[in-house]
């Protein structure tokens, strides 16, 4: 999978990369096993600095998204979704929503578009544990 | 002055031309002379002129600084080997100059056109693990150096106690040294400084980057994968034909060549010259570009993911780094934590020169590269 960084963009590049990995393992560019390059590695490829990729992987691994290994990298797991997990979500997808809706967006279009990004998805193994049930 | 010498001296500057008329095809569409453009630009008129005014100013060059340097063999005995040099010198700043040249025309006319307009720039990096080259590539070099090494053991005993450690050009001695270990040895220490270095350079190339370009992601880093294992067996073979070179002049030193006349002394600088240069310029051909139409048909990016490339976005091109390069060929980037870095221009790594390291790495390597010159010039007198 190929990950990009906007280096002019407001979104910190932590943020980029573990937003980045997420939406790949839900479109199925990453799939539970695949391997992560190690932190060294993929700061030296971006051309950032060790603790920007350091962060990023300490997300994934906090959200349980990926499993670290000291010297050969990182490996994308999918663990099973704590129960605070989609209360958090909800929050977050309110407020989201609310961005929208306040823009003047009507309401079919967001679910339009929202439709739409869900059909992009494609679920990979172990998949159903994460969204625990709600399949598209 | 020896004729195999001049001769040697003149095929480095015919290399270095040919070298420079060979690169503008083996770089990538994207980064003409060093400047980085998006594939759109690639083709723009500013680029083929540039490109036309380089070969015209090529061409010339190569005529000028070759009627230098056979007039350099008409100047007597040190003047020539002085002379001789300085043409050597002026070559490499000249094929700079006229790679700067082009360099700064384009990036004026990009500057003031704005090619990055309306275009996301990103940096990209692929998650996939890598297959590195073995260190059992090294074998062959250690071969030699251990095979050198057990002649000297061997000879050791029978080794006159004074021998001659410089030789005139005729091969009547001029220096003499009594025997001792590291007397008799010591020649061996460049080979072993070569052998580590090679060993550095294949170590560090494991954690160069692999630089994506947005545009094309597939078939650059097929390319770049595919370069690095080349430039790493290029070091090797280097390394091996630098080992037979230092190796014969340690078995001239312990007189099992013979009277310092005749083949070793032209043989052992020309192996050494053409080690370093000829798996370089086997690379340099053998990685030339083919057509356009591989590059623009593997222009079809992954899938996007969030954020950049995604349909609707604009077009994702790889970010304008011109900046970090400083000349267009000193790569200088602070927050960049890669040491060895592909070089702009060129076959090969260059070093990251904001890490205080690696000025204290070239200065190594300046040395040690000056050590068979060294050598030569001295068994030369």
């Amino acid at each position: 999978m190929l990950l990009y960084l906007q280096p002019d963009s407001d979104v910190p590049l932590y943020q980029q990369i573990r937003d980045q990995i997420v939406a790949g393992l839900a479109t199925g560019q990453l799939s539970p096993g695949d391997p992560l390059p190690p932190i060294r590695q993929l700061a030296a490829d971006f051309g950032v600095h060790f603790h920007t990729v350091n962060k990023a992987y300490d997300l994934l691994r906090q959200e349980g998204l990926i499993r670290l290994h000291r010297r050969t990298g990182a490996v994308v797991v999918c663990e099973p979704a704590p129960p605070e997990f989609r209360g958090q979500w909800r929050e977050r997808a309110r407020v989201l929503l609310a961005e929208a809706f306040v823009k003047g967006i009507p309401p079919e279009e967001i679910l339009a578009e929202c439709t739409a990004l869900l059909n992009s998805f494609q679920p990979a193994n172990a998949h159903s544990d994460l969204s625990g049930g709600a399949s598209t | 002055m020896i004729l195999s010498v001049h001769l040697v001296e003149l095929l480095v500057i015919v290399l270095f031309v040919a070298v420079e008329a060979l690169l503008p095809a083996v770089l990538p569409e994207t980064l003409p002379f060093g400047v980085r453009v998006p594939l759109t630009h690639a083709k723009h008129p500013a680029v083929t002129r540039a490109a036309r005014r380089y070969f015209r100013r090529l061409a010339l060059l190569a005529v000028i600084l070759v009627a230098m340097d056979l007039a350099t063999w008409r100047l007597p005995g040190t003047w020539a080997f002085a002379a001789e040099q300085a043409v050597v010198l002026l070559a490499g700043v000249a094929c700079y100059l006229n790679y700067y040249t082009a360099h700064r025309q384009i990036r004026q006319v990009k500057e003031a056109e704005d090619w990055f307009a309306g275009a996301t720039q990103v940096v990209a990096a692929d998650t996939r693990p890598r297959r590195l080259p073995s260190l059992w590539w090294s074998a062959p070099s250690g071969i030699v150096f251990l095979a050198v090494l057990v002649a000297g053991i061997w000879r050791y005993p029978a080794l006159p106690n004074r021998f001659p450690v410089h030789f005139a050009a005729d091969g009547t001695p001029t220096q003499w040294a009594d025997k001792s270990i590291s007397s008799a040895f010591g020649i061996l220490m460049p080979g072993l400084l070569v052998l580590a270095l090679c060993l550095l350079v294949h170590v560090a190339s494991r954690a160069t980057r692999m630089d994506v370009d947005p545009e094309a992601p597939r078939s650059s880093l097929h390319l770049q994968t595919l370069q690095r294992r080349r430039w790493v067996l290029a070091t090797w073979w280097s390394c091996a034909f630098v080992q037979v070179g230092l190796g014969l002049a340690a078995l001239l030193l312990w007189g099992l060549l013979g009277p310092a006349t005749g083949w070793p002394m032209w043989v052992i600088p020309l192996t050494i010259v053409t080690g370093v240069v000829a798996p370089w310029v086997v690379v340099l051909a053998t990685t030339a570009r083919r057509s356009t139409g591989s590059h623009a048909a593997s222009a079809v990016p992954n899938v996007p993911s969030s954020g950049a490339g995604a349909p609707g976005s604009p077009r994702v091109v790889h970010r304008d780094d011109d900046r970090y390069w400083k000349g267009g060929a000193l790569y200088f980037n602070r927050d960049d934590p890669a040491w060895m870095v592909p070089k702009r221009f060129g076959v090969g790594w260059t070093l990251n020169f904001a890490h205080p390291g690696a000025w204290l790495l070239l200065l190594a390597i300046l040395l040690i590269a000056s050590l068979p010159a060294l050598w030569a010039y001295l068994s030369a007198r």
